[in-house]
């Protein structure tokens, strides 16, 4: 996840230097993948204005451009063509060091002098666009001369590349890290600027929800915009977006990914002119029915896939005529796309249970920005929150839109928040040490936990913790966030000891002595493949069954070894041809013997919850060795009995 | 008024004899000589290219997409050509490397040949080993081929839970699909030790579990699809987590040397809880900051934690008497860091000038 410093200080204040906000991250187990400095090198770039474009003889890629950046014209070679006397475009002036280092110099190429570059918006590290040249008209007020930071009132900033555990959906989020953050450092959060429904006519009057499978959906909510007007975002939301590693689209979409990078929440607006009835509702996809998803590609839903525990179960949107618009939390579909003639939005923000998420985005192979958290799941409750963030930010470009009154608002069944108790000694046995009380609800606090009672505590979870569990395990998550905010580095160590000696089993012995024999005759103990081919196993032992590989990477991987001996000959060989073929290589190792055919084979504890027994492949370890002499391979041999039961070396 | 031909008059006609060549390669290496001519700089479609500046402004877009277009369709058949004479050359390769055992004549040999090396990895087990054996832990092994109960369920990753794509994992033909895995982490033993204590009534246990497990992944400078990882299980009454950290920081000493020590750091495995990242003393910089560490001086070794309540729970251990804590690091990893070997794959390649280098 991609956080611009700017972002995450309009919520908390930061520590002073970059250094130690991302030691106190890594150490709050939000570990900073990346640090990337942004609009650094662009303090001697200006605004330059277009004034003649001619030929250069002789050249055909490039052109000589004459710009003016306020003191007077400069001659300019361009092989850009996105642009027309009068635009007004980038200068890097010769002098100037762009990001990475890259120095402007007064260059002399077919005869003419260039004072400068001229930038597109990638060779500045404003955007991934290299189409051309960064063209200025339209995105802002171009004054010729003006510094482009100023001009574009872009700051430098500090993109940090955070990593978020699979169990903490709280904090895939800015205000999510801000909270962590805030709570570590004792400083107070800012919550961001949200709106309320304007008071006029009521959603219901307009638009339809509902839930049919209160399962799979556990809130849906559909809040109605009017006067919508679909354009471009301000520059600085933009901005905002192009930090984060998103692309800006429209208001609406971009408003929609900023809500979900700021709160967690991710929304979807409809356009209401595309829905059926202006009515959304949430249900079970029947089997045999398709969609054709944004990506293009046609998923027939309600499909088992493989795997324990995969029913088939897709949860879609559909409209008032039942008539399927998406795939749940994962990706809608082409039909209600926002777009530019779009003037009244449908907006869901929704609750779904996360395994029927993640089982439908594993099945469909289809992962989305919205799927991720749904998966881990979503803060029941800030669906509306959201969209009061939504509106405030979708204001900026487009103030006159309207909130319908009285959102529509169904639920199903949503997880309670645990409560879990938390007794007098409960963190010395866990941590070995009890904490200051004081600091310990004070960290609790800090992230939204509940806390009431005297000895024992009563802990009651945020809605937004759906990470933690009810009873021991609920206590263990609990006892886990203390640890994590008070700081694992303060905590004691102390080395236990026991009555009960360390060993090595009989069997590690005799494997030990074994191996130390055979590398005294002169072996070298090589490591080769446990996966090989059917074509492999073939030449020492044909047809016989073998245990197989479902998804191998490659078909000369598919088949687990009944024998090393192909893979040391193979290394062997290797060796041979570089002129080291005078050599013994062996191995001990495991060998796998079908259980049909195995001699012993193993059963164990298969299917959901260990209750079926399963007949797995006989696992034997032996000994292979090849011996070549003169540059000739002139014996082989492999164990063949198992000496774990007993069996002999041959 | 007399009419100008345009450089894009012969397009398809160029096209035609392209592909004809694309086609007439019958090997990746003649494929591969023509590629500059085909595809490259030197191509046809690179003069043309070159020719539509010539073109009027409001012709020049036109023809420049109809390029395009003909320039796409000659590299995907290019590719797809380049696709055919790879797997070509693939499958001439495997058929030379293909092993004749009737050729092994097998005679009598006096052995001494040369002296012999023990395996980087087994050596470097075997040091871990010992220095957990001096700690008091008992050294277990456990099958390479597991059920989803025991790579998975038991340790709280339930059917379909997104926590289980941490994992690459390969699965094995037997059974309903995908109930047979090989192992990803050595951790199943754990699940099996603390079953067989519960039947056997033998708790507690101070067990490590060495033993090879598999990803499925391409292998590269860091990551092999096969490697090895040893396993730390303590399931006694009254553990801590201070005893966790105390074990990590003992071993840590006692296996890279006095000067190197450790640190823990919040993470996520669904098996323990509170988890816990444990980082070592760059061995490579000691500390100051370098290149390996990311100027950090410290460098991740492996996982640990409490052992979670579901996973007691799973196994039939009553966690209101007993508690524990697991961790697990890579042996390949060890082995890596202690002989600064650049590339894993090394590991694999059996080349024993290699091997002999380690002894």
């Amino acid at each position: 996840m991609k956080i611009p410093l700017s972002w995450l200080s309009d919520f908390v204040d930061l520590p002073e230097s970059v250094a130690q906000l991302t030691g106190i991250l890594d150490d709050l187990g939000l570990v900073v993948e990346g640090v990337e400095n942004v609009g650094e090198g662009l303090e001697d770039v200006v605004v330059a204005r277009i004034d003649a474009i001619r030929a250069i003889e002789g050249a055909d890629r490039v052109r000589l451009v004459t710009v003016d950046a306020g003191e007077g014209p400069l001659d300019i070679v361009c092989g850009a063509t996105n642009f027309n006397v009068g635009n007004h475009v980038p200068l890097a002036p010769v002098g100037a060091v762009l990001p990475g280092g890259f120095e402007i110099a007064q260059r002399k190429m077919r005869g003419v002098t260039s004072n400068g570059m001229l930038c597109s918006a990638r060779e500045l590290r404003l955007s991934d666009d290299h189409e051309g040249l960064y063209l200025l008209d339209g995105v802002i007020e171009p004054v010729v001369g003006q510094p482009l930071l100023t001009a574009l009132g872009v700051t430098p900033d500090v993109v940090l590349d955070i990593s978020v555990e699979g169990n903490r959906p709280d904090a895939w989020s800015v205000l999510g890290v801000a909270r962590d953050l805030a709570t570590r450092l004792g400083r107070p959060l800012r919550e961001p600027a949200r709106v309320e429904p304007d008071a006029t006519e009521d959603s219901s009057s307009f638009a339809g929800a509902r839930i049919d499978d209160p399962d799979l959906c556990g809130r849906l909510t559909v809040s109605v915009l009017r006067n919508v007007v679909v354009g471009p975002s301000p520059a600085h939301l933009a901005r905002r977006l192009t930090l984060a590693g998103m692309r800006p689209i429209s208001n609406v979409v971009d408003a929609s990914n900023l809500v979900m990078l700021e709160l967690g929440q991710p929304t979807h607006p409809y356009d209401a002119a595309h829905v059926a009835r202006r009515t959304l509702a949430a249900r079970r996809a029947r089997v045999g029915e398709v969609l054709t998803t944004l990506d293009g590609v046609e998923r027939v839903l309600a499909q088992p896939g493989r795997g324990l525990g995969d029913t088939g179960e897709d949860c879609v949107i559909v409209d008032g005529e039942d008539r399927v618009l998406g795939l749940a939390g994962i990706m809608g579909g082409a039909a209600s796309e926002i777009s530019a003639a779009t003037t009244d939005v449908l907006l869901e923000a929704a609750y779904f249970d996360p395994m029927t998420i993640a089982r439908s985005s594993k099945r469909h192979a289809l992962r989305s920005e919205a799927s991720n958290r749904f998966e881990r799941g979503v803060d029941p409750e800030l669906a509306l929150k959201a969209v009061g963030r939504f509106v405030a930010l979708l204001r900026e470009s487009n103030p006159e839109v309207l909130w319908l009154a009285a959102p529509l608002d169904e639920t199903g069944i949503v997880p309670v928040p645990p409560t879990v108790s938390l007794r007098d000694g409960d963190l010395e046995r866990a941590l070995g040490v009890d904490l200051d009380h004081r600091e310990v609800r004070a960290i609790l606090e800090g992230l939204r936990f509940g806390v009431s009672g005297e000895g024992p505590w009563r802990v009651t979870a945020p809605s937004a913790r759906l990470d933690v569990r009810t009873g021991a395990a609920g206590r263990a998550d609990v006892i886990e966030e203390i640890a994590r905010l008070y700081g694992y580095s303060r905590l004691p160590r102390r080395t236990p000891s026991w009555p009960e000696p360390g060993a090595l089993s009989d069997r590690q012995r005799i494997r030990r002595r074994v191996r130390d024999t055979v590398v005294d005759l002169g072996v070298h103990e090589s490591w080769t493949p446990t996966l090989g081919s059917d074509d492999d196993f073939d030449l020492l032992a044909p047809g016989q069954p073998r245990v197989r590989i479902t998804n191998p990477l490659a078909a000369e991987e598919s088949v687990l070894r009944s024998s090393m001996l192909v893979g040391l000959v193979r290394a062997w060989a290797k060796n041979a041809e570089r002129g080291l073929g005078d050599v013994a290589l062996g191995e001990l190792g495991n060998v796998f013997i079908h259980p049909d055919v195995a001699a012993i084979p193993r059963r164990t504890r298969g299917g959901v919850r260990g209750a079926v027994s399963l007949a797995l492949p006989q696992e034997n370890e032996r000994l292979s060795v090849v011996l070549a002499r003169g540059g000739d391979l002139v014996g082989a041999g492999e164990s063949v009995g198992d000496p774990r039961r007993g069996g002999a070396f041959h | 008024m007399h009419m100008t031909t345009s450089p894009l008059a012969e397009l398809s006609a160029h096209a035609t004899s392209l592909l004809a060549r694309i086609d007439d390669a019958a090997t990746l290496a003649e494929l591969t000589e023509q590629e500059p001519f085909i595809v490259g700089k030197r191509s046809i479609l690179s003069t043309l290219q070159k020719s539509l500046g010539a073109l009027a402004p409001e012709d020049r877009k036109a023809a420049g997409a109809q390029l395009q277009e003909v320039r796409r369709r000659i590299e995907e058949a290019f590719d797809a050509r380049r696709g055919v004479l790879e797997g070509l050359a693939r499958a001439q390769a495997l058929e030379a490397d293909r092993l004749d055992l009737g050729d092994v004549v097998v005679t009598q040999v006096r052995v001494p040949l040369a002296a012999g090396h023990p395996g980087i990895v087994a050596a470097t087990q075997r040091q871990l080993e010992d220095v957990f054996v001096a700690m008091g832990f008992v050294v277990a092994d456990g099958p390479e081929v597991e059920s989803d109960w025991y790579n998975f369920e038991a340790l709280n990753i339930p059917p379909a839970h997104p926590a289980r794509g941490m994992w690459d994992t390969f699965y094995v033909d037997l059974g309903e699909p995908e109930t047979v895995v090989l192992r990803t982490h050595t951790s199943p033993t754990q699940i099996h030790l603390m079953e067989r204590a519960v039947l056997d009534e033998t708790l507690p246990i101070h067990s490590v579990m060495p033993g090879r497990c598999y990803r499925r992944d391409t292998p590269d400078a860091r990551h092999l699809a096969a490697f090895h990882q040893i396993e730390g299980l303590v399931v006694d009454r009254g553990i801590s987590f201070a005893d966790l950290a105390g074990v990590i920081e003992t071993f840590t000493h006692a296996y890279f040397g006095p000067d190197i020590s450790s640190r823990l750091r919040p993470a996520y495995f669904p098996f323990t809880e509170p988890s816990a990242e444990f980082e070592i003393t760059c061995t490579i910089c000691r500390g100051e900051g370098c290149r390996t560490c990311s100027q950090t001086g410290w460098i991740e070794l492996g996982g640990c934690g409490m052992l979670d309540p579901a996973v007691l729970e799973a196994v039939g251990i009553d966690g209101d008497e007993w508690s524990g804590f697991a961790f697990g690091f890579g042996i390949d990893r060890c082995a890596q860091m202690r002989h600064q070997i650049a590339d894993m794959r090394a590991l694999i390649d059996n080349d024993v000038r290699f091997l002999r280098q380690f002894s």
